[in-house]
């Protein structure tokens, strides 16, 4: 992944080169140029796939062996480690609308702080979940940590104390399921167009008009 | 017992030649990249029958079970199928439940159970 800033119309990109466009991130999957995303040279990466390529870098683990909770993916038959990664909610800190005065007329940018909580499941056959759980927990202090966090623009929380054994909930399955939650704090916005107070279509009544 | 080919026991194989049709399934594979998962759908050509499980194989299955759409697919080659996968046969998604390799008679036989969460 190569991050190279906002989206520029005269940049020859490359596959998985990441941009930013209009507060979302996007990762080239075929070279391009003067092509904005959305497109599908573009694909939109989000913080849970930024959290995602973290653990599963700093563990050594195969990025095909970790996904998003829940895309009725087909669990892998090996008994080896595989992650995934769920959303569980998010809490606001706030919710604003900001006037934007621009050439063209005018803009708002509405925009929600806020605080999500994302956990990491480990799950293995083996005994590979129980053991790789403190190393995983840890790779969130790790240097591509702090890269990751400073290119997506959000900030990782204390991680949890604790780590969840959730094993029982796999049943017959017989999984070793380890589980620690992940609370990232961080923004998310969008511009609008909006009709400057000139174009209201409403009229307004004048008193002063005989 | 013999399990040379000089036995004047039947071919099975020659059984099924005048039943064989010429079949497609369509196999769909998912993957994993960026953490997200999409599916890719490859068709196969082959030649085989499609019949329903006989009386006995569906006997011995529990009770509940019996009323799932269950096919049996018989095949000359090996298909490339393995219990687990999805398959799309017809307008139906199926899953593949069991695979027998009866190679030494020169047949193949799969047994799919129709999807219904994923009814087309």
């Amino acid at each position: 992944m190569n991050y190279q800033g906002i989206w520029d119309s005269t940049t020859n990109y490359n596959v998985n080169d990441l941009v930013l466009y209009n507060y979302n991130y996007y990762l080239a999957n075929a070279a391009n140029i003067n092509v904005p995303p959305p497109a599908a040279q573009w694909e939109i990466y989000t913080i849970i796939q930024s959290i995602a390529y973290i653990i599963a870098n700093e563990i050594g683990l195969d990025p095909t062996r970790a996904w998003i909770y829940d895309q009725d993916y087909i669990f892998p038959t090996d008994p080896n480690l595989f992650l995934v990664i769920e959303y569980i909610g998010a809490g606001d800190f706030s919710n604003n609308a900001t006037p934007l005065p621009t050439d063209s007329g005018m803009s708002e940018q509405v925009s929600v702080l806020t605080r999500e909580t994302y956990r990491i499941n480990l799950l293995s056959k083996n005994e590979q979940a129980r053991l790789i759980q403190q190393e995983a927990r840890s790779a969130l202090k790790s240097y591509l940590a702090q890269q990751q966090q400073e290119i997506f623009q959000y900030k990782i929380g204390t991680v949890s104390k604790s780590i969840t054994n959730l094993s029982q909930l796999e049943g017959s399955g017989m999984y070793n399921r380890l589980a620690f939650d992940v609370p990232v704090l961080t923004w998310y916005a969008k511009d609008r167009v909006v009709d400057y107070f000139d174009t209201f279509s409403s009229e307004i009544k004048n008193d002063n008009a005989e | 017992m013999n399990f040379g080919n000089n036995s004047h026991m039947p071919k099975i194989q020659v059984a099924l030649n005048p039943w064989l049709d010429d079949l497609t399934f369509i196999k769909v594979t998912q993957e994993n990249k960026n953490f997200l998962t999409t599916t890719t759908n490859q068709t196969f050509f082959f030649q085989g029958t499609v019949q329903p499980l006989s009386p006995r194989e569906l006997a011995i299955k529990p009770i509940g079970e019996r009323r799932w759409g269950w096919w049996m697919i018989h095949s000359l080659t090996q298909l490339s199928l393995e219990p687990g996968d999805k398959i799309i046969l017809g307008n139906d998604t199926y899953k593949v439940m069991a695979k027998n390799n009866y190679s030494r008679d020169s047949y193949y036989e799969y047994h799919i159970v129709r999807n219904y969460e994923e009814a087309l």
